[in-house]
């Protein structure tokens, strides 16, 4: 076996998984410049400022952190968040942020890469279920192109899964 | 060489889909080849509703697959919501490539026209805009729900003499599908989403029942909700939107529909125990 059939053969072997890393590696780009830390890592007191809670990465509203009722809005203050950066109320009620780790309970485990793309294309939970609500950038991320979805999706489902069950969203009082 | 090209060209037009029809009456709803009523209705907050079926002169439903039945191509669907007067009209069409394409015509307050609505569609009154057409009706087998084995039931012998619908198995004929009332709710409100095929199957949540094998899919239905039955019915009870099931096309608690999936919850312990 020459030399170059070799090399030839060890490219054709390592081409997939190259692929995967790099896709990997472009859905972690995505999902840290798109923000989603931002909501769906909750946020804690560090010795600078508030900062993401990377223990808890991506899991979402903590399931223990049981919230009272939000503030009403004043004037021209309409929307509060939590401290930790997880939990928003507004004119649509309050919203949690999702975990999006791959726990299979509590997470995105079960969900197929159809169900992904279908919520940030359709704005609904799984492509049919209930709204996502704000503050989730849905106008904006809808226009993710396909391969990014795929991308994050695949970041997504290959990060710690954590067990968390985040609270349903609540309507607006007196609806 | 040109021949070839007009030829392509003639055949493109021959194919080429007009957009949606802006009125109602455009959709050919007057040629409308029967009218039919399923067994099991989808809850719509009370609203009254009529439903027809067109059928291209000479075409024919294939019945072979029981829960999936080939329409064909040129095939129409209308199905209008009344609430004191007539709201809308929901229009399903089959295209000549085999796709299918939906759209609302949203009548005037006299009742006497209905335009189309706009693909965002109307949530003022209820309108669902064409993505939401999708949500429902792209998560079955077929996108037409109500036109199907189980949903039509006692009317098979009658639609297989006219002929409308052919390779019906005999023992449909004999023995057409009868559901439990709970779990005939369960089909016609959740099963297009919740189902083994569909989207969804990772919720793992079968509802839907299939004319082929009625027993099975009624034993897997039951051992589906064995292991979330609360959160079922928490669910069809709730008046909260974003918890509430049907997530789509209702807002209002439907207190019959609770209590026929309460029945069959209590009427089936063996089966639902965990």
């Amino acid at each position: 076996m020459t030399r170059m059939t070799i090399l030839a053969t060890f490219l054709l072997l390592a081409a997939p998984a190259l692929a995967d890393e790099a896709k990997l590696a472009r859905g972690k780009y995505l999902v840290t410049v798109a923000g989603c830390n931002d909501c769906h890592t909750p946020w804690k007191m560090g010795a600078n400022g508030p900062e993401p809670d990377y223990s808890l990465m991506l899991s979402g509203h903590p399931q223990a952190n049981v919230l009272p009722r939000a503030p009403k809005a004043q004037g021209p203050w309409v929307v509060s968040a939590a401290a930790t950066n997880t939990a928003w109320a507004g004119p649509w009620g309050v919203s949690y942020t999702a975990n999006l780790t791959p726990d299979k309970e509590t997470g995105l485990g079960k969900w197929t890469q159809r169900n992904f793309t279908e919520t940030i294309r359709t704005g609904r939970h799984m492509g049919r279920g209930r709204p996502i609500l704000p503050p989730m950038p849905i106008p904006m991320y809808k226009h993710f192109t396909d391969a990014d979805l795929e991308a994050i999706f695949a970041y997504l489902q290959s990060i710690p899964a954590i067990r968390n069950k985040v609270p349903e969203p609540l309507p607006p009082e007196g609806s | 060489m040109r021949v070839l090209l007009l030829l392509f060209l003639l055949s493109a037009a021959a194919h080429a889909v007009p957009p949606l029809p802006a009125r109602l009456e455009e959709t050919g709803i007057e040629g409308a080849t029967l009218a039919f009523t399923p067994q099991h209705a989808l809850w719509s907050d009370g609203s009254a509703k009529r439903r027809w079926l067109y059928l291209p002169p000479g075409s024919t439903i294939d019945a072979a697959r029981p829960d999936a039945w080939e329409f064909p191509r040129g095939t129409k669907a209308w199905k209008q919501f009344s609430r004191g007067g007539r709201i809308e009209t929901r229009f399903i069409e089959r295209l000549p490539d085999g796709s299918w394409r939906f759209a609302a015509y949203q009548w005037n307050a006299q009742g006497s026209q209905a335009l189309l609505a706009p693909p965002e569609g109307v949530p003022a009154v209820g309108i669902p805009s064409r993505a939401d057409c999708l949500a429902c009706h792209e998560g079955a087998a077929v996108p037409i729900l109500g036109f199907s084995a189980v949903q039509l039931g006692p009317e098979l012998k009658r639609l297989a003499a006219q002929g409308l619908v052919r390779n019906l198995p005999p023992a449909l004929l004999e023995s057409p599908p009868r559901l439990a009332p709970g779990l005939g709710y369960l089909h016609a409100n959740c099963g297009h989403c919740h189902n083994d095929a569909g989207p969804l199957a990772g919720v793992e949540l079968a509802l839907a029942q299939r004319a082929a094998a009625p027993r099975e899919s009624a034993e897997r239905s039951l051992r589906s909700l064995a292991a979330r039955r609360d959160d079922v019915l928490r669910r069809l009870r709730s008046a909260n939107p974003y918890v509430r099931m049907p997530p789509l096309g209702t807002r209002v608690v439907d207190a019959d529909g609770v209590a026929l999936v309460e029945s069959l919850l209590q009427s089936r312990p063996k089966e639902l125990s965990p």
